[in-house]
């Protein structure tokens, strides 16, 4: 696995000071963007940030210690279901109910981790088996009368903003700050055990598992504190998608569908990397976005493509597999690598 | 201890309960166990394919289902045009898809070889989202079948209704698969193929030519999977997307029978098929896959070499 | 005083007897060296000190703990660390980050860890390859590494497993002096080694397996003059002669 620390990579400190001027600008962007975004971009801006903190969520277990799932969907499913689930029978505070999707998804992860980490599967057997457990709920949630079988769930509205009842009907504004808060939290948590002794531990179990257990790594110790922390990330994505989209069913949060999506943008971005995620997504979502409205509503020049849906999807999937023979080790790995190329020469 | 007790207890003590639920439910059951049979020799057809894939070139195809899939529509368009019977049409779709597998692994499969294994399952990933909707943009979603005279023949056994298509189709995956197998076996092509997976610095210290073992390989799964969409048109409508659940099936069989294991390709099918069809009359609604994960994890976790895999260290 | 003690462990995989009743200690300070010919059950010995295995029979303490069955982590973090016969290095993490690692095992904090594997790194001679990514590292780089990573993890012991296979002379000749310099730190040494020259030279006492019984216990001048021991190479590619 080519990982690059993008922090070695960065030159010499003497551009620190500019790294950290750079560094303050990007904040400040970030936190006047809705002032001037007109309500579509505000939107993209919105879904950037919210894949974005699902990627951060998978590459904390798929990244950092390298156990790929492939059923992310069940973290996130698991948390959208659960909050808007005790909103709608009984009238849990949707925060609250972030905290509760979250701890639910940790036990969930806890329990299924045990299992597959005690068994010793690895690689595309681990991957394969949270793939069957991420399915093994939605086939639940399709055919359990309590959360609605395949109608899904809808948040009922209150008629109120609130940042308290977590929502709002007027203006999208608020739910860019939610989202922006909980991404900069996860980027600081994630900046935090890249740094630590945590993060040493997840990169060594990754790297081989039998040479850090020798160093006194206990990996399985820590390979269930990846799944958590990755649990809970996820699944508060999972709330945040239900309060901003107001409804959901089995196939959107537990569906394959999801977990590639979850996947897709931190390993794009660059697995095992603080910033991956969020480059992957500020990559991948605008792409995804352009592609639909531009081929599903083609302008003259591409009229031939009219009538012909899933043009955009073709062009993803192209997109997707160029990317992927062209920078193996993602965005970030292959800017890092060729900055180091510039830099020496 | 309290399963078997549990079984005794009912058996003795609900004995005329147990008669009246047979007699309401054997028609049902056998029917379950033989449709299922049925259908697990077209799982059994396309995990062959896919196991194979795995054990040479060690890479989870995600794109497998997507090819049965051209498999389908190649079998819909000859029937269509030419009048050609899906059956017949396996002469096509064989190399067809073959040449289509064998370019897909050339240009896109071959450069990321040595890449972490999530660089390889994404890509085919990719391939799988490119070919579904290509079809989508080429053929929209309409959903196509052939209409043959045959597709509703059916013969009766001991009060069970067997469908003639999907016996055929089940015939014909098991002649496919020894077919294959044979090639494996018996040709010096099949020895050098079983090198690779064997060992594949060996194989091409040998003097092997591993990489156009893997593009041969690739194609003759790819082959695999066109084979199974010939077979499944007499009974199946195409939809762009439906490889999806049979590529999920397929893995599940893959795992059962233990990765890169042909018999077990065999086994897993038939076990995966009944197992989904028992899941259709006991299980409640839509969850008919339900019992099928179940028995996919209790494998990975007890026996993740697959009933029929080697133990491994 | 002994550190490691092994009494009458047994290991059989199968009908195979890997190891058969070896009782062996090693002392506070000591260098013990051991050898035998191929397949005489010395990595499997390794292994049941180590924690991969679980022996048939037959305790091991460490430092007064029984450690028989305990996890690898659990028996590194008593102090007992082990190098690999086929270094497993982090291929993609830095050098710095590889033996930080190991630093990790006494400290959480990250700037001791630092400081602890700048020393290692240093005592070891990779100074200079810090920022190289392990996989980068050339063969006897990547031995000195392994040994780096075990030896910031503090322990008071160290099991090596034929760190001096593959490398020249020369090469082995500076790790014999940087083992013997750990050792003049206090650490006491159990080496596996099937290059003769070398652990002869290094070791204060030479136990010998032979189809995983142990046939000697000496002196290293006294285990070349037995008779068993010869009888045990005769035959086998070492020659005691090379010796």
């Amino acid at each position: 696995m080519a990982k690059v620390d993008l922090v070695n990579a960065l030159p010499a400190p003497r551009s620190t000071v500019l790294v950290l001027a750079l560094r303050g600008l990007v904040f400040v962007i970030v936190l006047v963007l809705p002032l001037v975004l007109d309500s579509y971009l505000l939107s993209l801006a919105i879904l950037i940030l919210f894949w974005g903190l699902l990627g951060q969520g998978w590459n904390i277990m798929g990244g950092y210690a390298g156990q790929f799932s492939f059923g992310h969907a069940a973290f996130y499913g698991l948390g959208a279901y659960t909050s808007t689930w005790l909103l709608v029978n009984a009238g849990v505070n949707p925060w609250i109910g972030m905290l509760a999707g979250g701890l639910v998804a940790v036990v969930f992860g806890l329990f299924t981790g045990f299992l597959t980490f005690r068994y010793g599967l690895r690689g595309p057997y681990f991957a394969l088996a949270t793939f069957a457990f991420a399915e093994m709920l939605r086939l639940i949630a399709i055919n359990w009368e309590v959360v609605n079988k395949s109608r899904g769930i809808q948040v009922p509205l209150r008629g109120t903003d609130s940042l308290l009842a977590f929502q709002f009907e007027t203006t999208k504004v608020p739910y860019y700050y939610i989202i922006l808060g909980m991404v900069l939290f996860t980027l600081a948590l994630t900046y935090w055990i890249d740094h630590s002794k945590l993060g040493y531990y997840f990169k060594a179990i990754r790297e081989n598992e039998e040479a850090a257990a020798a160093l006194g790594v206990n990996p399985l110790r820590y390979k269930l504190l990846a799944m958590s922390i990755s649990a809970f990330i996820t699944a508060m994505g999972g709330t945040f998608y239900s309060q901003y989209l107001l409804f959901i069913d089995p196939e959107i949060v537990f569906g394959p569908q999801a977990s590639v999506e979850i996947l897709l943008r931190p390993i794009i971005g660059g697995a095992g990397t603080v910033l991956g995620p969020i480059v992957g997504a500020l990559l991948l979502t605008p792409l995804s976005e352009f592609a639909r409205t531009l081929l599903r509503e083609p302008p003259g020049f591409l009229a031939l493509l009219r009538g012909h849906a899933g043009t955009d999807m073709m062009v993803f999937g192209a997109l997707l597999i160029v990317t992927i023979i062209l920078m193996p080790s993602g965005l970030v790995g292959w800017v890092a690598k060729h900055w180091n190329r510039l830099v020496k020469r | 201890m309290i399963v078997v007790a549990l079984v005794a207890y009912v058996v003795v003590f609900h004995w005329n309960d147990l008669a009246n639920w047979w007699k309401l439910n054997n028609i049902v059951l056998r029917q379950a166990l033989v449709s299922g049979f049925l259908i697990g020799g077209i799982y059994s057809l396309i995990a062959t394919g896919l196991t194979l894939i795995f054990g040479v070139l060690g890479i989870i195809n995600f794109a497998h289902g997507a090819m049965m899939t051209i498999g389908m529509y190649i079998t819909f368009w000859a029937f269509q045009l030419f009048g050609v019977d899906p059956y017949v049409s396996v002469i096509i779709t064989v190399p067809a898809l073959f040449l289509i597998g064998a370019v897909i692994q050339k240009l896109t499969i071959q450069p990321v070889m040595a890449a972490p294994a999530h660089n390889q399952l994404l890509l085919t990933l990719g391939i799988a989202i490119f070919i579904e909707n290509l079809l989508l943009v080429l053929f929209t979603g309409d959903t196509r079948a052939v209409q043959t005279d045959y597709a509703g023949a059916r013969f009766f056994a001991v009060d069970t209704m067997i469908s003639l298509p999907r016996v055929w189709a089940f015939l014909g995956g098991l002649i496919v698969a020894g077919i294959l197998y044979l090639i494996l076996t018996r040709t010096d092509l099949g020895k050098a193929i079983r090198a690779v997976a064997e060992e594949k610095e060996g194989a091409a210290l040998m003097g092997i030519d591993t990489e156009r073992i893997s593009l041969i390989t690739f194609g003759l799964g790819a082959a695999c999977a066109g084979a199974a969409g010939s077979l499944i048109m007499p009974f199946f409508t195409a939809t762009p997307t439906m490889g999806e659940t049979f590529n999920i099936m397929a893995f599940v069989v893959v795992v059962l029978g233990g990765m890169g294991n042909i018999p077990g390709a065999l086994l897993g099918g038939i076990i995966v098929g009944i197992t989904e069809s028992l899941g259709a009359v006991f299980l409640p609604g839509s969850s008919k896959q339900l019992g099928v994960f179940i028995v996919f994890i209790l494998v990975l976790l007890f026996h993740p070499t697959g009933l029929l895999g080697r133990r491994s260290g | 005083m002994a550190l490691l003690e092994l009494r009458d462990v047994s290991k059989n995989f199968g009908g195979l007897q890997a190891v058969n009743h070896v009782s062996l200690h090693v002392n506070e300070c000591e260098i013990l060296g051991l050898i035998g010919p191929n397949g005489a059950g010395k990595t499997t010995l390794f292994s049941l000190i180590g924690g991969y295995y679980y022996p048939n029979s037959g305790r091991i303490t460490f430092r007064d703990h029984d450690i028989t069955g305990l996890q690898p982590n659990a028996i590194c973090k008593l102090g007992l660390a082990r190098t690999f016969q086929l270094v497993k290095p982090f291929a993609n993490l830095t050098v710095f980050d590889n033996v930080m690692v190991g630093a990790f095992n006494r400290t959480a904090s990250r700037s001791e860890a630092k400081e602890r594997a700048q020393q290692v790194i240093e005592f070891v001679g990779l100074n200079g390859r810090e920022a190289q990514m392990a996989r980068e590292l050339p063969t006897p780089g990547r031995k000195r590494l392994e040994l780096a990573r075990a030896l910031a993890t503090q322990p008071t012991m160290l099991l090596l497993d034929e760190v001096m296979s593959g490398l020249t002379p020369t090469e082995s000749a500076t790790l014999v002096a940087l083992i013997r310099q750990i050792r003049g730190r206090g650490i006491s040494v159990l080496v596996v080694e099937h290059v003769m020259r070398a652990i002869m030279a290094l070791s204060d006492r030479i136990a010998v397996l032979h189809h995983g019984e142990k046939i000697a216990d000496d002196l290293p001048e006294n285990v070349t003059k037995d008779p068993k021991v010869i009888q045990a190479y005769l035959g086998d590619e070492f020659m005691l002669s090379e010796v």
